[in-house]
């Protein structure tokens, strides 16, 4: 019995390894492939489309403006340009030095959203700000963000060139790396995520999730879907998935390029990444349920795939870790052999040299701090996952537990 | 000077323990209804073995004119009630050999047609005459009494309280009725062997003791325990070792290498003056238990082990099922090609892991003492010994049996046999010591006889010291020390030998292969991981590549980027 838990862990972890280290590869060859059609891309930038920056801004006075200065330094023509940031709800002085920006350059517009939309959260402010915007096509900030100059050009010149793409997404960096310990591992980690998971999947199979910034859509598509879904807790995922069913992919451009700050506290970080574990979880069973309706099979496997993250190959990790612990005072009969010993040593090595690969990537990032910062990484920030996991996981079986489903739509749509 | 006397010394010692008075060429010539050689038979040319490297086994219709020209020893072992063809009756009667008659028709050859044969049934007591002693068996035997009169009569049988001659003498010709000689009476035909041949005996009892079975499963404490206790007696012991032991339910296979513990027992054992004798690879077969299963022998089938552990063997079709024997011989030769490939890759298996682990094995021991003859002959390129006893019939594995000393039946292609005796430690037995003892006492009947017997280490100490006792209070007892003998153990890549003691060992195998080995995953889901290790291991490597290149071009890209 033992024996058959530990090798179903084994095979759970070990296919979520295989996995990335496949994504590693295709990571790596995307990154030394991406730039290659810019020279001929640049050529069909003639004719470019009118574009909409949306910037749904809650009470973020601290940084709205080195984010519109960011926005003022955008390299597209000016008159196919608006800046839109909305204006969701503060209590601040958002809107006010907002204004002194709108004030300042022509392209810059503040917009305040009206009682329907105001104060239900990011989607619906993006919702308000697609009724005020005019652009093809709609280019999203959060507002903490500071684009590179060129980051919506490069977007604009993803959809200009794939006809085939729904939306282009950039890819992020963090302002704050080097602020706090926390702030080194999230740096570290959002690297990894862009090269391994999005370059990875884009250059096998051409999916790529929407990360809730520094993108480009479709007008058309938004307006297609009725706008962003308002009763979604991680309306990237869903919104991705709904991209996929009508027929569009997403393109993973790392041209286009755009800095963000990361939270620096434990608490903080906890709040956000519980929402984020929570929501995907959500969209992962509600797909599971309707993953043979799916029209799009590329969409199933990426689901399938979360699917995994979230509960296989985590009931995997806590499986080989339960085993190796009661082992340590009871014999269960684990015929384990010195095989599995070096498999152990050689997932740390896998970890290790994914997170180098994609740091020497960024070429700044792969630097002595942080080559030790990578090898405490993997015994203590990696490990909170597990925590993190189990935690959402409670919520949400406490959720359904005590409240109906239907109803956990409905509680959510007044949070 | 010291040179030439120590070269003096080395080759006395060479000189071999026992004495053949000269070179014997001995002919076996059997009357048999069966067209395969009897299992009787193979044990007469194993008693004879100990007195002549040179036998011939004929059958009565397979003589031809010139085939007794270089006999000196002649025996006719009339196995069935037959008339020996003529030709055949002449070509023995001519002969100047003395003559060993053993059973049947020998009332129709001129040295024995005087003697009055008489069957007797449920004959169980004989009586030795060179000893003055009487011995009682267990079972009770068909034998054929001679009556009437003869010269000398070296043995009698005990029957209703009346003595009948039962190994007689006349001139230089020698007659047994004792002639089912699997059975225990036959010790009397071993020793009158002696007076046949016409060799003195050494006059010593040489013994052994196996410590039998050790496997990777086997508890380090209790083999620790009575190796020890053995040695500390200068007892030179055996360890009869099973290089695999497999898990019957999971079929997960144990190597040394995965026991430490016991590993450093054995080789302490071995540093100490054991030897370590193969005991085959897995001790099994398809999904039998390690030590409880056979491994050169199908005894579900009762056949040769045709096909490896995971295939259904073909039944092996009868000799009657052919029109002739050309076809039959044809048939097996192709069955057993399997049994060839089996055999080879357990053997060398087993001689190069117990090399790898660092031991130094001796000899062989044939799991449950089965295999079939195609199997000896394979075996003994392998293997100058064997130890234990002998599956006489190519048919039915349970046909077995030993002569009372060392031998080298012919059977065996030239390994030297020594054979098992006095049984082993049976706890189901209230005194199994005095089991052994009984056993021990009849073979004193038997000149030179060898006393063999093994004990399981897992009994721990209880009994082994009355044993040992029992043992050494042998007439003219000594421990047999098989590194002393001249033997060898060998494969196309390993050869250790042993000559005086002394003990080289030659290896071409790469060390780091051989290490490696070891090591090497047996299950499915052992390899499956180890592929998966591999494949770790290149991503790895690749990563690591990638991150050189990529820091190499570190400074080619910050222009790149800018421009």
């Amino acid at each position: 019995m033992a024996n058959l838990l530990f090798l179903f862990s084994l095979v759970m972890i070990w296919t979520m390894l295989l996995y990335h280290m496949f994504l590693m590869q295709g990571g790596f060859w995307h990154y030394m492939t991406f730039r290659d059609p810019i020279p001929e891309w640049s050529k069909k930038m003639t004719d470019l489309p009118k574009v909409s920056v949306l910037i749904p801004a809650h009470n973020e006075a601290v940084v709205v403006a080195a984010t519109l200065r960011a926005m003022s330094r955008i390299n597209y023509p000016h008159d196919k340009l608006e800046v839109i940031l909305i204006n969701d709800n503060s209590s601040d002085r958002t809107g006010e030095i907002a204004q002194t920006f709108a004030d300042k350059f022509s392209f810059i517009h503040v917009v305040q959203t009206t009682p329907d939309y105001a104060g239900k959260g990011k989607s619906s402010a993006l919702n308000y700000g697609l009724t005020q915007s005019t652009g093809d096509v709609l280019v999203v900030y959060d507002a903490d963000n500071t684009p590179e100059k060129d980051s919506v050009y490069h977007l604009v010149m993803g959809l200009v060139n794939d006809t085939g793409a729904g939306a282009v997404v950039g890819k992020f960096r963090v302002t704050n790396a080097y602020e706090t310990l926390l702030t080194r591992f999230i740096n570290i980690e959002t690297i990894c995520f862009q090269w391994m998971a999005q370059a990875g999947r884009w250059k096998w199979f051409n999916i790529a999730t929407i990360p809730g910034t520094n993108f480009a859509i479709r007008r058309s598509i938004i307006e297609e879907l009725g706008g962003w879904d308002e009763a979604a807790l991680a309306e990237d995922t869903e919104l991705t998935i709904r991209v996929y069913e009508l027929g569009w992919h997403i393109r993973f451009f790392p041209a286009a390029i755009t800095w963000e700050q990361e939270p620096q506290t434990l608490k903080v970080w906890w709040k956000q990444r519980t929402r984020w574990a929570r929501g995907n979880q959500y969209v992962v069973l509600k797909f599971m349920r309707q993953l043979f309706s799916l029209k799009r099979k590329k969409i199933v496997f990426d689901i399938i795939y979360f699917f995994f993250t979230y509960f296989l190959f985590f009931f995997g990790v806590i499986l080989s870790n339960s085993l190796f612990v009661i082992n340590l005072f009871v014999d269960i009969g684990l015929e384990v052999g010195n095989i599995t010993l070096i498999l152990w040593v050689l997932a740390f090595l896998l970890f290790v040299t994914e997170v180098f690969v994609t740091l020497s990537i960024e070429r700044s990032e792969f630097n002595i701090p942080n080559f030790f910062t990578v090898i405490l990484m993997y015994f203590t920030y990696s490990q909170l996952w597990i925590i993190l996991v189990i935690y959402s996981l409670y919520l949400e079986i406490k959720r359904v537990l005590f409240n109906q489903e239907v109803r956990w739509y409905k509680t959510d749509r007044f949070e | 000077m010291r040179y030439k006397t120590i070269m003096l010394i080395l080759f006395l010692l060479c000189i071999p323990y026992e004495s053949h008075a000269e070179e014997q060429n001995v002919t076996i010539i059997y009357s048999s209804k069966s067209n395969d050689v009897p299992p009787e038979v193979y044990m007469l040319d194993a008693l004879v073995s100990h007195f002549s490297d040179n036998v011939d086994i004929l059958r009565d219709t397979e003589v031809s004119p010139d085939s007794l020209e270089e006999t000196t020893h002649l025996f006719y072992f009339g196995v069935n009630p037959a008339t020996i063809p003529e030709s055949t009756r002449d070509q023995i009667n001519q002969s100047e050999s003395p003559v060993y008659g053993v059973g049947y028709n020998v009332n129709q050859l001129e040295a024995f047609d005087e003697l009055n044969l008489m069957t007797r049934q449920g004959v169980s007591k004989f009586h030795q005459a060179r000893t003055d002693q009487s011995l009682t068996f267990d079972l009770a035997d068909t034998i054929l009494s001679v009556d009437g009169s003869s010269s000398v009569v070296h043995a009698d049988s005990i029957h209703q309280g009346e003595r009948h001659p039962v190994i007689v003498q006349t001139d230089r010709h020698f007659y047994s009725g004792i002639y089912n000689l699997l059975n225990r009476s036959s010790l009397f035909v071993a020793d009158s062997l002696f007076d046949f041949f016409q060799v003195n005996p050494v006059g010593e009892h040489v013994g052994y003791l196996r410590l039998e079975d050790i496997n990777p499963s086997t508890d380090p404490k209790l083999l620790e325990e009575v190796g020890n206790y053995l040695l500390d007696r200068n007892v030179p012991i055996l360890l009869a070792v099973i290089t695999v032991y497999v898990e019957p339910e999971s079929n997960q296979h144990v190597h040394y290498i995965d026991r430490p513990q016991l590993l450093d027992v054995i080789r302490r054992l071995e540093d100490r003056g054991a030897t370590v004798l193969s005991h085959g690879y897995t001790h099994q077969y398809r999904s039998s238990e390690t030590g409880e299963g056979f491994e050169f022998w199908d005894v579900e089938n009762n056949q040769p082990v045709l096909v490896p552990s995971n295939e259904t063997p073909p039944l092996l079709k009868k000799r009657d099922v052919f029109s002739n024997e050309q076809d039959y011989d044809e048939y097996i030769e192709t069955q057993l090609e399997g049994e060839t490939s089996y055999i080879q890759s357990k053997l060398t298996n087993s001689i190069h892991e117990l090399v790898s682990l660092d031991l130094e094995p001796l000899g062989f021991e044939a799991p449950h003492y089965t295999m079939s003859h195609s199997g000896y002959s394979l075996t003994s390129k392998y293997f100058s010994n064997i130890f234990g006893q002998v599956q006489f019939s190519n048919t039915n594995w349970e046909v077995m049996g030993a002569p009372p000393y060392i031998a080298k039946p012919s059977l065996l292609g030239g390994m030297t046999l020594y054979p098992e005796t006095i049984g082993y430690i049976r706890t189901d037995l209230p005194r199994p010591v005095d089991e052994m003892r009984r056993a021990r006492d009849e073979l004193m009947i038997v000149r030179d006889s060898m006393i063999g017997g093994f004990y399981h280490p897992y009994l721990g100490t209880e009994h082994i010291s009355d044993l040992i006792d029992m043992m050494e209070s042998t007439p003219g007892f000594r421990w047999l020390d098989l590194r002393e003998q001249t033997e060898w153990v060998r494969t196309e890549e390993v050869s250790i030998t042993a000559t005086n003691g002394a003990i080289t060992m030659q290896d071409e195998r790469s060390r780091v292969m051989s290490q490696l080995s070891l090591y090497a995953p047996t299950s499915f889901l052992e390899r499956a991981l180890l592929v998966l290790a591999l494949i770790t291991f290149i991503a790895v490597l690749t990563f690591l590549l990638y991150t050189f290149y990529l820091r190499g071009q570190r400074k080619k890209r910050l222009f790149k980027e800018r421009g």
